[in-house]
């Protein structure tokens, strides 16, 4: 016959067989999604390190300038464009709008009076700063070269025997 | 009855005996599982340190050792890196059809030899070399073809994303992954080691401005090379260094020597008139001239076999501005006389000119002088013949001169410190008067090219026949301008050489320093100012006349004659 405590003690044996089985099996699982998340972050930082390569590769200076010659409407600033504070007229205090913002000093263009900005002291030439032309003899940069990737510069560089090694194909 | 008794005691010893036996395999049994049960109790409760261990060894992915560190400007963008490639093999045994395998690869690998592929996957060999270094696309392509057999052995390759635009600087590495030269090599044992990257000083923007302009004005004179260099002058960071021709390090083995020769270390050169920056500046320091000194230039000097005669020259009396701003030899000759020669070398071994420099690179030549140094060296030395120096040592020692006097070591790795210890070499109130006379050159002197228009360009031209076998060359010239901005507060001194540029049409013929090299520094200056945040000054407000009037003779700043 069985007694109360004994049958407690089974009882709690039981339970405590079965939790046990059921952390191991959780460890276990974890441990493998551990040694999955590992290896993904490997594969992450190689594809990052890899990405960083492409970036600066693609970042050629010689390169941006090329892409900003054909695709944008810029130029380099020339010194003549730049300006400090000082070389801003400033409008006399009297010919301030009432109606614009009464913030001193911030004076929207349109705010402006026409009058008053006629007669705002001008401290630069009138003229416009000449744009700068691009007369640089420009270093020839043909097509292929904006589309090359890094892909395509290693499958070159890594085709190419170094220095010392007598050859890659072996 | 005995009968029975006999039996019963039969059975009653062979009951004995099943317990005795009992009683000797459960103990067995029980000790077993005693020992068993301790066991797991020091496994669960006391062994702390293995599970520890345990979950150690299970921390978050570590990153994978590299070989060799990183190389970056002084931006951190990406100048030299390692990457992971894959070297195909083959194990024929395991192909099941060679000339499918072999067909399919060269959709991936279109450089190899359908034929030669097939042979060696036919080969019924263990092991094949089919590719070494793949990229990572192409060996993404050959895992997925999924074909058994096909096996990668990893292996690292050095790859400088920016080329030939810092060749000379990063250097390179073999395929062991040992630099072979430039910093690659200088600084091997610290890039191998090291879990950051390498910080350089140079930039890589200024770097590509340097080039480009260079290479325009090589273009146009058809010289055979070139170089130049940014250098701060309150940090001795270089801040680009250029040398063309220049070459890949991505396929160093194939860059002919010529390439790879770095002009602005290696090359030492008889740099001609920007010498004369030196011998003003002496002639100030010692006293032994003041910018009111006249010195007699009517006629040139005789000494020995030679003949100092000035280019274009003046023939009359000069003050020392004058001689400065028309780059007289002759004045620049009876000023270094008075300086003595015991001075000169004494200054120019000051201004490092007459050892090797700090920069670290393993490229470096070590400068030619005299070794007796006699009246006549003394008198060509003031004007740049017969002393050779790297452009790098001309350009830290005119850093010297303009920046209060003190030089500081060139450097190609970054600083923390925003300036370096230097020795002090000549005084303020000398590097004051110098930034004058180098101003008086651009504004109304030979240096007129260089004017950059708003950032007080000050600089010196020079124009040194080369010489070839002894003698000088009359039309190979090494033509260079070293300038200096913004003059009032200098930040970077700029050097531009070219190596035996020829007069063109639009430079009435002349292959000068002033014409070839000083528009480089010019287009550099405009260029790469704004990157610095350097806002351009109005010359012609009073201050700034001020800080760069001459104070000298009224007819200063009215002659424009082009001379050398």
């Amino acid at each position: 016959m069985i007694r109360p405590t004994s049958l407690i003690l089974m009882v709690l044996a039981a339970a405590a067989g079965g939790a046990l089985f059921q952390i191991a099996f959780e460890v276990s699982e974890l441990d493998d999604e551990l040694a999955q998340l590992n290896t993904d972050i490997r594969t992450d930082r190689d594809a990052i390190h890899v990405l960083r390569a492409e970036w600066s590769f693609l970042n050629q200076p010689a390169r941006l300038e090329e892409l900003t010659r054909r695709h944008l409407d810029l130029l380099p600033v020339s010194g003549a464009q730049i300006a400090g504070t000082g070389a801003v007229p400033v409008l006399p205090q009297d010919e301030l709008p009432t109606t614009g913002s009464n913030i001193a000093g911030v004076v929207t263009p349109a705010a402006i009076p026409a009058a008053a900005r006629a007669a705002a002291p001008r401290a630069k030439p009138a003229a416009p700063a000449p744009r700068p032309s691009v007369t640089r003899v420009a270093e020839k940069v043909n097509r292929a070269d904006l589309v090359r990737s890094l892909d395509d510069v290693l499958r070159e560089v890594l085709t190419t025997p170094t220095a010392t090694s007598g050859g890659v194909q072996r | 009855m005995s009968d029975r008794i006999a039996f019963e005691s039969t059975k009653k010893q062979a009951i004995e005996t099943a317990r005795t036996r009992l009683l000797v395999g459960g103990s067995l049994m029980a000790a077993a599982f005693f020992v068993v049960g301790v066991r797991l109790f020091d496994l669960a409760v006391f062994n702390e340190n293995e599970d520890l261990r345990r979950a150690a060894s299970r921390e978050i992915a570590r990153p994978t050792p590299m070989a060799r560190a990183d190389i970056v400007d002084r931006n951190g963008v990406l100048l030299a890196t390692s990457l992971k490639t894959a070297s195909l093999f083959a194990d024929p045994r395991k192909i099941a059809d060679p000339a499918d395998t072999a067909h399919r690869l060269i959709e991936i690998l279109p450089d190899l030899s359908e034929e030669v592929v097939a042979a060696r996957l036919g080969s019924g060999k263990s092991f094949v070399w089919l590719r070494r270094n793949l990229t990572p696309r192409q060996q993404f392509e050959v895992n997925r073809l999924g074909i058994p057999g096909l096996e990668f052995e990893k292996e690292e390759r050095r790859v400088y994303p920016h080329g030939r635009l810092a060749g000379h600087i990063v250097g390179f590495t073999n395929v062991d992954n040992v630099g072979l030269s430039g910093i690659e090599k200088s600084m091997d044992a610290a890039i191998a080691g090291a879990k950051t990257p390498l910080r350089l000083s140079i930039d890589i923007r200024v770097q590509q401005i340097l080039r480009q302009e260079l290479a325009g004005q090589i273009e146009k004179f058809k010289a055979i090379g070139g170089g130049g260099i940014v250098l701060d002058v309150e940090s001795g960071e270089v801040v680009a260094m250029v040398s063309l021709p220049d070459f890949d390090p991505n396929a160093a083995g194939q860059a002919g020597a010529d390439t790879r020769f770095n002009r602005m270390t290696l090359g030492v050169y008889e740099l001609g008139s920007v010498f004369k920056i030196f011998n003003h500046a002496i002639a100030l320091e010692t006293g032994v001239a003041t910018f009111a000194s006249r010195y007699d230039a009517t006629k040139p000097i005789r000494v020995a076999r030679f003949t100092i005669s000035d280019y274009h020259p003046k023939k009359s009396w000069l003050t020392v501005p004058e001689i400065f701003q028309h780059s007289s030899n002759i004045g620049s000759a009876k000023i270094a006389l008075d300086i003595g020669s015991d001075d000169q070398r004494k200054y120019l071994g000051h201004l490092g000119l007459l050892r090797r420099t700090s920069i670290e690179l393993p490229e470096q030549g070590l400068p030619m002088y005299p070794a007796r140094w006699r009246e006549i060296n003394t008198m060509t030395i003031s004007f740049g013949h017969g002393i050779a120096v790297s452009p790098l040592h001309l350009t830290s020692a005119v850093a010297a001169v303009v920046n209060g006097g003190i030089l500081r070591p060139a450097t190609l790795v970054e600083h923390d410190a925003k300036t370096t210890d230097g020795v002090q070499v000549f005084s303020a109130q000398t590097s004051d008067r110098m930034r004058r006379l180098l101003r008086l050159v651009v504004e109304t002197g030979t240096g007129r090219n260089a004017d950059a228009k708003g950032y007080l360009v000050g600089g010196k031209t020079g124009t040194a026949e080369k010489q070839v076998n002894g003698s000088y060359k009359r039309n190979a010239l090494i033509s260079s301008f070293v300038g200096v901005y913004p003059i009032t507060a200098p930040r970077f001194v700029v050097f531009a050489m070219l190596d035996e540029p020829k007069g063109i049409k639009e430079s009435y013929g002349y292959a000068t320093g002033g014409w070839t090299a000083a528009p480089v520094v010019q287009g550099v200056v405009a260029r790469m100012a704004p990157l610095f945040g350097i806002a351009p000054l109005d010359e012609t407000a009073p201050d700034i006349r001020h800080a760069i009037n001459i104070n000298a003779q009224p007819a200063i700043g009215n002659r424009s004659d082009a001379v050398n």
